[in-house]
């Protein structure tokens, strides 16, 4: 049992912090609201990252990647996620990390693909569907030289500067992925639609879509789970721990400096229950995001560390920035204070990656077997 | 970073469970609702048992017998035990040591430690009085010098569990600013049949527990029962409160909702997503719980770990065990079912040793503060 982050870990979010407040927070003011991120701006992030190694993150080793833990992979997201900007639907941060099967692709395609998803020119985003037909599943035929798949998800949410769908089909345990590019005949994106946050939301359709072999991977189910662990814990449920803890750290200055009725807010109880309450579940938050990095690191199955982590740590960030608001009064519902724009962008996190109800119901079994033990 | 038991507590932890399922359980329904001790022939039986088992005093430090298993050990034992609604009727089960006499001078440990660890005295805690409850600062007993070796104690202590079975007390009485002394709270060893020493009554509870009141009249005690200096008992003390708000309520707050939770999962009484909506807020606590009492056995602070850790484990094992009565409907208010017994039981973890307040109070000034340590693990 050890508690202690690594130094490396440790040196890492220095330098992340100082990052962030250097040369991210600067920016800021640069993203108006209902809008994207100007592409220039996203460029020079894009570069200082490199610039910093925080590149590649996620690649395993052999790979051309930082071989980096998953807890420090979490600690970055903790940090980089302190600013609206790093979130992780801007896509700004996604770039380079291409989702785990992918690092299997061979030949034409692994250069046509995994090269540039490392390279940070395109972009890959991973989709899960069950196999079959209906709604919300996608049915695969096989045929001498491919598939060809029909079937249609909606409202499925695009980070802004993903072109390529890594579309994981699940039948059982075992699962194929298919690269779905814009060029295929037969594979529709329907129009973007706009949400309370950045992200946005868009049906794909698949119509007698002709996937050729080199775009298929076979039995990537382990991979495919795998990453969305990845997502699940070092970037949604971390993340959502930075940005709780951005805006917490923003407010206990505010209580400390604004005063009423010839008092600091902090020294009225209704307050500090706030901060108490906010301290409390972003301590638990974090301590679950660790336990799911730390599982993974030791080589063992995170799958379900990563979902409760996932669950808590979003669930808990908007009531944290909730709270934030209300003790900033009128600003904090301002667009003048960032805490309304970390609201509406965390509130997505409660369905990205699995919706928090059915990660739950997932979960029920386990949780109940872990604590009667 | 490993945040996994080690496997020492764990398979210690699996032993407990199996005494507490095979020894416990099965004798909660042949107690009385409000019963408070265990039957002298169950509780030498029991003893016997655990001792037999190497499961007797896991959690002290070796230097003084135990097995070293440290805070992190005895919070998974009494996770275990929480699994029985009879984990109040068995603090004689050895697993409660009194932590602050660690700290007491060799002789002192002769006498009270020592003999304490092998079950043959038992220690009860006076620190609460009438006029004096959260703000303990502001206690009234007084503890005079007489200039002849001895202090005079005089005042009343209220709510003192466990004082009718115990043979001594840690006392804490105020001795007044004297000459150059500035006097200050102080914490006296306090055998309980010297004169002057009277426990006049229990008070009945909404649980089993019967705290006492005890007055203390010209009661004389030697210079040498003091622990640590005189004026100086919270400095001395307030490690172990923060031990003792890890260790004694939120494992068996979660041992006790892990059960209901499953029973209500057995039976089928609460669709899976609510009931993994309440285990979750436990997996959580327990994740803070084991967290907090490994900072402890590093000798980390733990002022802010201990407040939140109580609070989150209380609160929420309560509200599980709440939920999941009121999912069983009448049977789950009746006594067939442990919830009842749990829930009057546990209702005072939120009262005594430290209320939620006051933990949230500790953990807001932390803040206010800039305590920066505050859910970050800025341990080296
Ligand atoms: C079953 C049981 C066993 C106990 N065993 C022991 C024992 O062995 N030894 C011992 O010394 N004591 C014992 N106690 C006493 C216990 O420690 C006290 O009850 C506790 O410290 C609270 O004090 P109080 O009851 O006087 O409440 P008070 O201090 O009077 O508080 C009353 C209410 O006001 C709230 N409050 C107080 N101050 C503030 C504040 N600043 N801000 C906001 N709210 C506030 C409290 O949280 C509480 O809700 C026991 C109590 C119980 C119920």
């Amino acid at each position: 049992m050890d508690y202690r982050l690594p130094e490396e870990v440790r040196l890492l979010r220095e330098t992340v912090r100082g990052f962030v407040r250097e040369s991210v927070r600067p920016l800021e003011g640069a993203w108006r609201p209902g809008e994207g991120l100007p592409a220039e701006v996203v460029a020079s992030l894009q570069a200082a990252r490199r610039r910093l190694g925080l590149w590649g993150l996620s690649a395993p080793a052999g790979h051309g990647g930082a071989g980096l833990s998953w807890l420090g992979q979490a600690v970055i997201q903790e940090e980089l996620q302190r600013s609206p900007l790093g979130l992780w639907t801007l896509g700004v941060f996604a770039a380079g990390e291409p989702p785990f099967p992918m690092y299997d692709l061979q030949g034409e395609a692994r250069e046509r693909y995994l090269l540039p998803c490392l390279e940070g020119t395109r972009q890959a985003h991973q989709l899960v569907a069950p196999g079959g037909s209906g709604e919300g599943n996608v049915a695969v035929q096989w045929g001498p030289d491919g598939a060809v798949i029909d079937g249609a998800l909606r409202s499925v949410p695009r980070v802004l500067t993903a072109d390529i769908m890594l579309l994981v089909v699940e039948d059982g345990p075992d699962a194929w992925a298919f690269l779905c590019d814009p060029d295929l005949s037969g594979y529709r994106i329907g129009p973007a639609r706009g949400t309370m946050g950045s992200v946005e939301l868009v049906d794909l359709l698949w119509e007698g879509c002709r996937i050729p072999r080199e775009r298929i991977l076979a039995s990537a189910g382990p991979a495919a789970r795998r990453w969305r662990a990845h997502q699940q814990a070092t970037v949604l449920a971390a993340g959502a721990v930075g940005a709780a803890q951005r805006c917490l750290e923003d407010a206990l200055h505010h209580v400390r400096v604004r005063e009423t009725f010839g008092r600091p807010l902090a020294d009225r109880q209704a307050i500090q229950w706030m901060l108490a309450d906010s301290a409390r579940e972003l301590h638990a938050a974090r301590l679950l995001v660790y336990r799911a990095a730390s599982l993974a690191d030791a080589g063992l199955d995170a799958a379900s560390a990563a979902r409760r982590a996932k669950v808590f740590a979003t669930t808990v960030a908007t009531r944290i920035v909730d709270r934030v608001i209300q003790m900033h009064g009128a600003y904090g519902y301002s667009q003048d204070l960032p805490f309304e724009r970390f609201w509406r962008e965390l509130r997505f996190y409660a369905y990205a990656e699995g919706d928090n109800r059915e990660l739950l119901e997932a979960e029920a079994d386990g949780l109940v077997a872990d604590l009667i033990g | 970073m490993d945040t996994r038991l080690p496997d020492a507590v764990r398979e210690a932890q699996a032993r407990m469970r199996k005494f507490v399922e095979e020894e416990l359980v099965p004798l909660e329904p042949s107690l009385p609702p409000f019963a408070n001790v265990l039957p002298k022939e169950d509780a030498s039986r029991l003893v016997q048992r655990m001792r037999a088992e190497g499961l007797w005093a896991l959690a002290v430090p070796r230097r003084f017998g135990g097995g070293g298993l440290g805070l992190v050990g005895l919070c998974a034992l009494r996770e275990a035990l929480g699994h029985t609604t009879l984990w109040s009727l068995a603090p004689l089960l050895g697993s409660e040591p009194p932590i602050l006499l660690y700290q007491a001078n060799e002789a002192q440990q002769k006498e009270f430690l020592l003999p304490t660890l092998r079950g043959e005295r038992y220690g009860c805690f006076a620190l609460t009085e009438p006029g004096a409850g959260s703000d303990a600062a502001s206690l009234s007993l007084r503890a005079e010098p007489d200039g002849e070796g001895h202090y005079v104690l005089n005042g009343t202590k209220i709510f003192i569990s466990y004082a009718d079975e115990a043979d001594y007390a840690l006392v804490f009485g105020r001795v007044p600013a004297q000459g150059g002394s500035p006097g200050g709270i102080t914490l006296f060893l306090v055998d309980l049949d010297t004169p002057g020493v009277r426990v006049v009554r229990q008070i009945p509870t909404m649980g089993g527990a019967r705290p006492s009141e005890i007055v203390f009249e010209d009661c004389r005690v030697p210079e040498s029962r003091i622990v640590g200096e005189v004026g100086k008992a919270f400095e001395l003390a307030q490690h172990w409160f923060d031990c003792d708000r890890i260790a004694l309520q939120p494992p068996i707050a979660l041992g006790a909702a892990a059960r209901c939770l499953s029973l209500a999962q057995r039976h089928g009484v609460a669709s899976s997503v609510d009931i993994a909506q309440w285990a979750l807020q436990l997996d959580a606590a327990r994740e803070m719980l084991y967290h907090a009492a490994w900072r402890a056995d590093q000798d980390l602070e733990v002022r802010h770990e201990a407040a939140m850790c109580k609070t989150l484990a209380t609160t929420t094992a309560l509200a599980a065990i709440d939920q999941v009565m009121q999912w069983f409907g009448a049977r789950g208010y009746s006594r067939e079912l442990p919830m009842e017994r749990y829930y009057r039981d546990l209702r005072r973890f939120t009262i005594a040793a430290g209320t939620v307040e006051i933990q949230q109070f500790i953990v807001a000034r932390g803040l206010i503060r800039g305590y920066t340590g505050l859910g970050y693990e800025e341990v080296r």
